[in-house]
């Protein structure tokens, strides 16, 4: 599946900058971003629940925008999971195939008997809910309605309703966010285990980067309309291509000091660190995330402690480094923190520097690196 | 969770008591007519109570005049009604409810404006249009011009769209029509609103005397309150017990229905946002 260019407008505020997107076959695909970043709206189109005002919805290189859902062979699991509250959890997962399989007249209640084959039909789509209960554990609920059913049986019921037409695509838009965090955990190892025995593309809607992270073969990050970036998660962590990625990116949220560099020499805070790769002076602002910062008594970088936020695993302490500016760095959490206020030092490595444009954001091609002495 | 009766807890249950036995008296009234003897019922005196009972009264209600044939009408004209009302508001109601189109809100208002004009503004051109189409005297003309009801349309929307979109688009992701949308997912979930409707539709065309006065003259058409109005018209004159007891079978069916669809009936109401 894949996107170009797409663009999409309510009321003239513009949600759809230019979306292009391709989802390689059996791939998982997280969507990430902040709420209002236009994800949802972008799978809607997926969906074919929405149409784009222009660009191209491409499946197997062939234009789909036109299309219904059932016409691409998606399904999609929503945030509400949004199961018929009337039928039972069987009927639930047997209506997409009862739509699929059975004509309009043999759906028809008691006309549809006449018809011969409607029953062999109707059997065999029985066999696959059931199926699809044994694999999804959901069997002993069958005979239930949603509203008796905890959240993450209904979650694992809606997943079922959508995998058992064995869709091409299949679309999530944020699942996991009304369940409570234990067992978010554990329905994040199920979707990957289900991702990896079913082999389809899994297109996946989160504002959690933990989710995207952990579960994606390739993020795409979204913000105000436009993929900011994508990549596997590694490359969005390790090398953000702009500012705002750099910032969404990562569970600490990274440092970002504003700088003016010459060749040969930095200054402010980092006037003891020398510039990788510049060739003429200008001012940029440097990147460095609050886990690759360590402290060393010959660090380059020098401040006071302001606070210390101890979090079981890992204590964050706040270092004031210049006049207005304060760094964040995690350290393990059995260092006991020295007292408030009293000098500390912070070293890093070259390869985990970030550095941008001061003023559109981009990534720059530099680093930094402790001076000699 | 029990609550200790307070001073205008008791005021305001005898004011409802009240209301109550006011609203009962006619009713009440009119079963122990039923069940009078003919002599007994134009004594001076008022008897809450007959002093015998005279089942003779609801065997003169069968036989005098056809009461089952309009009974069995009733059934025909308020099912037709029924039927006909719901297989067009709910569809109307969804559109309203859960699609975009133009001019959406301009027909919304269109409904709402509807709902302002009494039927019987409109009687005589309707009645003027089917004495055109030589239907007078027909189940049609009974039925049809009630087929539209916006104030069907009216509730069913107001409760469906409380009912999520998500629902709606889930659906079309599974193969849906926008057809089966309406009747297998929006219709089975607006069952209370379409009971509360049902519950206003057949007491509306069931206790209607006006428009089955005005287009039927056929005895064999009669609903049943214009049957009732046969035994008034009957040559022995006055003939009260039977009269009576056939406006009791009349009113029964009604009022087991609505016990019946009680809770439904009141839920319907609630969600349909006709509450205060």
């Amino acid at each position: 599946m894949e996107l170009r260019n797409v663009r999409r407008s309510f009321g003239g505020t513009e949600v759809l900058r230019g979306i292009s997107l391709d989802v390689p076959d059996g791939s998982f695909t997280s969507l990430l971003g902040p709420s209002g970043c236009g994800k949802s709206t972008t799978l809607r189109i997926m969906a074919g629940l929405d149409r784009p005002d222009s660009g191209q919805v491409l499946m197997n290189g062939e234009e789909v925008s036109d299309r219904s859902a059932t016409a691409r062979n998606i399904a999609m699991v929503f945030q509400s999971y949004a199961l018929y509250p009337h039928l039972t959890v069987a009927q639930n997962m047997a209506l997409p195939l009862t739509m699929r399989e059975l004509s309009r007249w043999q759906r028809l209640p008691l006309v549809g008997g006449l018809h011969g084959g409607t029953r062999q039909t109707r059997r065999a789509i029985q066999a696959r809910v059931a199926a699809m209960a044994a694999m999804l554990d959901l069997t002993d609920l069958l005979g239930r309605k949603p509203g008796q059913l905890s959240g993450g049986q209904q979650q694992r019921v809606a997943v079922g309703r959508a995998l058992i037409r064995e869709p091409s695509v299949f679309l999530l838009d944020e699942p996991l966010s009304n369940l409570d965090a234990k067992l978010r955990t554990q329905m994040r190892a199920e979707l990957s285990a289900l991702h990896t025995r079913t082999g389809r593309s899994f297109v996946y809607v989160t504002h959690d980067q933990t989710e995207a992270i952990s579960m994606s073969d390739q993020v795409a990050l979204m913000l105000e309309g436009r993929i900011a970036q994508i990549g596997p998660p590694r490359t969005l962590y390790e090398t953000p291509q702009s500012r705002a990625v750099a910032a969404f990116i990562g569970d600490h949220p990274i440092n970002l000091v504003p700088v003016s560099l010459a060749p040969g020499q930095a200054s402010g805070a980092f006037a003891r660190c020398r510039p990788i790769g510049l060739t003429t002076p200008r001012t940029v602002v440097i990147g460095l995330r609050p886990e690759h910062l360590y402290l060393d008594p010959a660090g380059p970088l020098e401040g006071r402690l302001v606070g210390a936020e101890y979090l079981g695993a890992e204590t964050v302490l706040t270092l004031k480094v210049a006049e207005d500016v304060e760094i964040r760095a995690v350290a393990p959490g059995d260092v006991t923190p020295p007292a408030p206020d009293s000098p500390l030092r912070l070293g890093f490595a070259p390869e985990h520097v970030h550095v941008f444009d001061a003023d559109g954001g981009e990534r720059l091609d530099l680093s930094l690196e402790r001076a000699a002495a | 969770m029990k609550r200790s009766v307070t001073g205008t807890d008791t005021l305001a249950l005898v004011g409802l008591l009240l209301g109550a036995a006011v609203v009962l008296l006619p009713f009440v009234w009119m079963v122990s007519l039923s069940l009078k003897p003919a002599d007994e019922i134009f004594t001076r005196g008022v008897d809450l109570l007959p002093s015998r009972l005279e089942w003779q009264n609801y065997v003169d209600a069968f036989t005098q005049v056809d009461l089952a044939r309009y009974l069995m009408n009733g059934v025909i004209v308020c099912g037709g009604i029924l039927v006909f009302q719901t297989l067009f508001a709910v569809p109307c109601a969804f559109a309203l409810a859960h699609r975009r189109f133009v001019g959406r809100q301009v027909i919304f208002g269109l409904v709402l404006a509807g709902l302002l004009v009494p039927f019987h503004v409109t009687a005589i051109p309707i009645f003027l249009g089917l004495a055109e189409l030589r239907l007078i005297n027909t189940y049609t003309a009974l039925i049809a011009p009630f087929v539209a009801s916006v104030f069907g349309i009216f509730l069913f929307r107001q409760f469906m769209a409380r009912l999520p979109a998500d629902l709606f688009d889930a659906a079309r992701v599974d193969g849906l029509s926008e057809t089966a949308i309406v009747w297998r997912i929006a219709f089975p979930l607006a069952m209370p609103a379409a009971t509360a409707f049902a519950v206003f539709s057949v007491t509306a065309h069931w206790n209607d005397l006006f428009w089955p006065l005005i287009v039927v003259t056929d005895p064999d058409l009669a609903t049943p309150p214009r049957g009732i109005v046969f035994f008034r018209d009957a040559e022995a004159g006055d003939n009260v017990g039977p009269l009576m007891a056939a406006a009791v079978i009349v009113t029964a069916p009604l009022i087991a229905g609505f016990l019946l669809a009680q809770r439904t009936f009141t839920r319907g109401i609630a969600a349909g946002g006709l509450r205060g």
